[in-house]
């Protein structure tokens, strides 16, 4: 089982990269963020496997093509994507998503699903790791204004 | 089970992106998938070493800083695209100096 989610993320990282409209390879990567969570799942890593679904295939899929709407000129056909192809495609992906959520080992869904496992992830993030947790928001924090004065900057230009 | 090829492959397929396509959407699907490759490898060494806890704890941060990479990533790009009107890594050269 874990191979055929292992083969499904080298098939879905192949289409990012080869496939040459970039909104359907970044639903591909998306695709790939969303395998790599049910893997993690699989290995006995739940919270990584929710961190990487929820951020990794939701919120970069959201932000690159919400760049790529502000950036791709309305005319330019080449770089839309056909609506039918991703309807199929999402609905194709959801079912696998729903089989192999099905097929998963037992022991693995129930060491996984146990609360004991968040709570573990939790006592090592803010007590064995409460050192680098700082500097992590000190860059967040970095990076937030660094965004921010890229973007006034641009707009000061624009005016 | 082993999952060293897995890893190894998306590791090459993130570099092979990076080295051969010249837009820059490419290249930052290109980083994250090297990041997605890392964040794989760590989770495989914590399963190997049976220390999954402290493992997660590390691939819950670098996917919080992938995330902040690539919004710097899109801000630069989007920065790019309004200077240059063209997302080619080409016109990047014009920059130097």
């Amino acid at each position: 089982m874990i191979y055929v989610v292992s083969g499904a993320i080298i098939l879905s990282a192949i289409l990012a990269v080869i496939l040459r409209n970039p909104l359907l390879s970044v639903f591909s990567l998306a695709t790939v963020s969303m395998f790599l969570a049910i893997l993690f799942y699989q290995l006995g890593a739940p919270v990584a496997g929710a961190f990487e679904l929820s951020v990794g295939a939701g919120l970069i899929t959201i932000l690159i093509v919400l760049t790529l709407t502000f950036i791709q000129p309305k005319s330019d056909k080449s770089t839309q994507a056909p609506i039918l192809l991703i309807i199929i495609g999402s609905v194709i992906t959801l079912l696998f998503f729903v089989v192999f959520m099905y097929w998963l080992p037992q022991e693995t869904t129930s060491a996984a699903t146990g609360a004991g496992s968040w709570l573990g992830v939790g006592e090592v993030l803010w007590k064995t790791r409460s050192f680098d947790l700082f500097p992590v928001a000190l860059v967040i924090f970095a990076a937030v204004f660094g965004i921010l004065a890229l973007l006034r900057k641009q707009k000061e230009t624009i005016q | 089970m082993n999952l060293i090829p897995i890893i190894l492959t998306l590791f090459g397929i993130g570099i092979f992106c990076l080295l051969t396509k010249r837009n820059l959407i490419k290249t930052l699907i290109g980083i994250e998938l090297l990041g997605k490759a890392t964040t794989l490898a760590i989770i495989w060494g914590g399963v190997i070493q049976n220390n999954i806890l402290y493992v997660q704890s590390l691939a819950v941060i670098i996917i919080i800083i992938e995330v902040i990479v690539v919004a710097v990533f899109l801000a630069l790009i989007y920065a790019f695209h309004q200077k240059s009107n063209t997302l080619d890594t080409d016109e990047l050269r014009r920059l130097q100096g």
